[in-house]
């Protein structure tokens, strides 16, 4: 009782500081523009049939989900406006919110989540099978009102129901329709805060306020613009003279976000990344020498210095990972340090010499065992981390060979052939180990069809135990216990090296207010967003 | 022609000029560091010996790069690569051209058709395109490079060749050497080629500073060797942070210049010693 008198008065007390903020820095003055540029251009701006990043960050413009989600990942209402879970699990209930209508005049309602979330998401969205995969029917008693039907219970459903993973779209429009080849997939029509205006291909797209919108007086803004810049320094000198808004992160180098950053009128935008909660990692080939071998990815994972490669490579924008399992999900309880190997201790060079001299690999004319890297081609930050990481792992007398290849051969050799000693990339944990997590470590997404998956090899049946029992599991707290679990499983075993949860951080004007409310921050609404005039 | 008698007149030659006492010094000194790279960085050049971004002239000569890599380590090891670079690569096309376009000139007929034909096509593919391509797809390993630069330039080289083997072939002296019953190939190799030699060595020696450039290039966008240090990595990775670390750029770009600066005035040295007609 005591406990939560105490919560209430702290919320009462930030709610009270944030609205004298909020007073004293004027009110939110509806109108004006911004400018974000964002790369590469999307190929389609419908969400619902694709994962891509960018074009993640246009449809959640202009479509909404049943959801959204608060800051510690806790839904709040959205297109739903309240829902309850039945008691054994097996469905979920939504009550609509009355009176939406389309960007085309068209009533919203229960027919739209049926058709968008069964017929579309579940079947074309790239994580359509992780979010939704266990609803096997869904029932519209009215127009109002939807129920999910479950084939077991799935606590990772109510943390997927945002406009970024499960977007509602019209149903008038495209049933019946070659979805892909539907051509409002390209002038979409939602239900949110913005309604698409025009695309000039390789150039921008503009997005104008929904007049109609539901929430009242929202969006601020009249206008968005994501303009298309090919090259990183032309987008930097255009925030910098003032032409651009708000870069996304990725689209200016990190060196250049920590000059621009230290200007005058720019500044970076932190947050927002909460619900994808990115973690960067090092993939070892769990199936062949050396990495077959449970001591050698210890030593490795002793012998880095993740502080290091986080500050010289990534310029701080990110913190050291503990597991697979990051602290942004911290909020639902999901993640734990507690009984976790800590691979950041003093003597960690000498424990990984005595781990390797352990597993067979003893120290001669200074060199233990020679490897390649295959550095991610995602950009020349990837490169310069390879060769950080071959300098600290030569410390140890594991001698770096790196080899740099373009896209498609690095995924064909890596995650098509798993040909690879040790690799970077990076997963999107999303906001529940489930959906996120789960991929990289579990033995039944060891598929080479699918890219990107457990290309490791890691095969551990206490894992996919734990794995196989969160999917299913009612109880958010049993849940958390797997996870807590895995934590501890994984970070002893290490198959992969968890090494930064990244701040996917944007760089912004000073003028534009409120650009990060939520979890998603740019992949969201950007509905309580505003520019000073 | 570079017979021992000759030799140090040959240098004495080239010293005397300005153009060639310049390019001569600044060709030591490099030479003299990519020698003593090791004495003087034993650590190597990727090794991270400080904090990132040091400014030059201060802790560091040429201060350290983004990741705290002593830049002037970087240097004396790209001078390794380059002059290697540019000796194997150079050596490569000479030996290519000097056969290609010896025979084809000396022989003439289908030869020569032929060999003229081959050259054309491969003069006829843009050089750095052609070198782009040959190492995106054999991969970014330092025999690769060499090879795709020696493979795009040997072309010009080789015409060369056969119009002064062509012009030398006319002269009474090999008819001389025919009457007497002389082979071919010996009339190819011991009659010909020491006439026709000062134009290659001055063709060749500006082909160094080429190769050189080739490789900086090819480095430069990535498609170096990602283990060898070079003067190009270091001018692309120093890139991003241009606006905040001139020197990163700047340093490994003065390194480059400076080398084909010296290359080019030892060969303009070398054409005014070996072909005094020809320029005045």
């Amino acid at each position: 009782m005591f406990k939560s008198l105490k919560s209430l008065l702290s919320v009462s007390t930030i709610a009270f500081a944030l609205a004298v903020t909020a007073s004293s820095a004027g009110a939110q003055s509806p109108g004006g523009t911004i400018v974000i540029t964002t790369t590469p251009e999307p190929a389609t701006i419908t969400n619902a049939l694709s994962s891509a990043p960018t074009t993640a960050e246009l449809a959640t413009k202009i479509f909404d989900g049943l959801l959204e989600y608060d800051m510690d990942l806790n839904p709040i209402p959205s297109l739903a406006e309240s829902w309850e879970v039945s008691e054994d699990g097996l469905s979920v209930t939504f009550n609509l919110r009355k009176g939406v209508v389309w960007h085309d005049g068209v009533p919203f309602t229960s027919a739209d989540v049926q058709f968008s979330l069964l017929e579309v998401v579940k079947e074309y969205h790239p994580r359509g099978k992780g979010n939704l995969g266990p609803v096997t029917s869904i029932d519209t008693p009215d127009d109002y009102t939807v129920v999910l039907n479950l084939e077991h219970p799935y606590v990772p459903l109510m943390r997927g129901l945002s406009s970024l993973e499960s977007p509602i779209i019209p149903k008038h429009i495209y049933a019946g329709t070659d979805f892909r080849n539907n051509e409002a997939v390209n002038k979409p029509i939602g239900t949110g805060p913005f309604k698409f205006v025009e695309w000039v291909k390789g150039s921008y797209i503009r997005l104008e306020r929904n007049e109609d919108y539901w929430r009242e007086g929202k969006p601020y803004l009249d206008s968005i613009v994501f303009r298309f810049i090919a090259d990183s320094a032309t987008r930097a000198a255009g925030l910098e003279s003032g032409e651009i808004d708000v870069a996304t992160f990725g689209t200016i180098n990190p060196v250049e976000m920590r000059r621009l950053e230290s200007l005058d009128g720019i500044s970076i935008a932190v947050g927002g990344y909460e619900a994808i909660s990115p973690v960067m990692l090092l993939e070892l080939n769990n199936q062949r020498p050396p990495f077959d071998n449970k001591l050698v990815r210890q030593a490795v994972a002793y012998a880095l210095d993740r502080q290091r490669i986080i500050d010289t490579v990534w310029y701080g924008f990110g913190k050291p990972a503990v597991g697979p399992i990051s602290t942004f999900v911290a909020g639902s309880g999901a993640f734990t340090d507690e009984g976790i190997r800590d691979y950041a201790v003093d003597d960690r060079l000498e424990i990984a010499g005595k781990l390797l001299d352990e597993a067979g690999y003893p120290l001669k004319d200074g060199k233990r065992m020679s490897i390649i890297h295959d550095p991610a081609p995602f950009g020349e930050d990837w490169r310069r981390m390879g060769e950080v990481i071959k300098q600290q792992l030569g410390k140890v007398g594991i001698e770096v060979e790196l080899r740099n290849r373009d896209y498609p051969s690095f995924v064909r050799a890596v995650h098509n052939e798993y040909d690879f000693d040790m690799s970077s990339s990076w997963y999107i944990g999303m906001a529940d180990p489930t959906l996120g997590v789960q991929r990289n470590t579990w033995s039944k997404m060891i598929n080479p069809e699918v890219p990107f998956g457990n290309s490791s090899g890691y095969k551990n049946p206490e894992v996919d135990r734990l794995w196989e029992a969160a999917q299913t599991e009612a109880d958010p707290d049993k849940r958390n216990e797997y996870f807590h679990d895995l934590q501890r499983l994984l970070v002893e075993d290490s198959p992969l090296i968890w090494l930064m949860e990244m701040d996917l951080v944007a760089v912004q004007r000073d003028r534009v207010k409120d650009l990060i409310t939520s979890p998603f921050g740019i992949r969201g609404g950007l509905y309580d967003t505003w520019v000073e005039k | 022609m570079l017979s021992n008698s000759a030799k140090p007149t040959l240098l004495r030659k080239i010293l005397s000029t300005p153009t060639g006492a310049i390019g001569m010094a600044l060709l030591t000194t490099v030479i003299l560091l990519a020698l003593f790279a090791s004495v003087l960085f034993p650590e190597g050049p990727f090794e991270m010996v400080g904090a990132p971004f040091r400014p030059p002239f201060g802790e560091y000569l040429f201060g350290t790069d983004m990741l705290g890599r002593d830049i002037a380590a970087g240097i004396a090891y790209g001078a390794r690569i380059s002059l290697l670079v540019g000796a194997v690569a150079t050596l490569v096309i000479v030996l290519l051209g000097t056969v290609v376009g010896g025979l084809a000139g000396y022989y003439g007929g289908w030869i020569d058709t032929a060999a003229m034909r081959v050259t054309e096509f491969f003069q006829t593919i843009p050089t750095f395109i052609g070198a782009i391509v040959i190492v995106a797809v054999l991969g970014p390993t330092l025999p690769n490079i060499i090879g795709a630069i020696a493979v795009v330039s040997w072309a010009p080289l080789a015409r060369l060749v056969r119009a002064e083997v062509r012009s030398v072939k006319g002269r009474e002296f090999v008819e001389a050497c025919l009457s007497l019953g002389m082979g071919d190939m010996r009339i190819l190799v011991v009659q010909i080629l020491p006439n026709v030699l000062s134009t290659i060595v001055v063709a060749g020696s500006l082909m160094v500073a080429t190769a050189i450039l080739f490789e900086a290039g090819l480095s430069f966008l990535g498609l170096g060797d990602p283990n060898i240090m070079t003067w190009g990595f270091m001018i692309g990775a120093g890139r991003s942070a241009i606006r905040t670390a001139w020197w990163m750029v700047t340093i490994p770009g003065i390194a480059v210049l400076l080398t084909v600066l010296a290359i080019n005035l030892i060969g303009d040295a070398l054409n005014e010693a070996l072909n005094p007609r020809a320029k005045r």
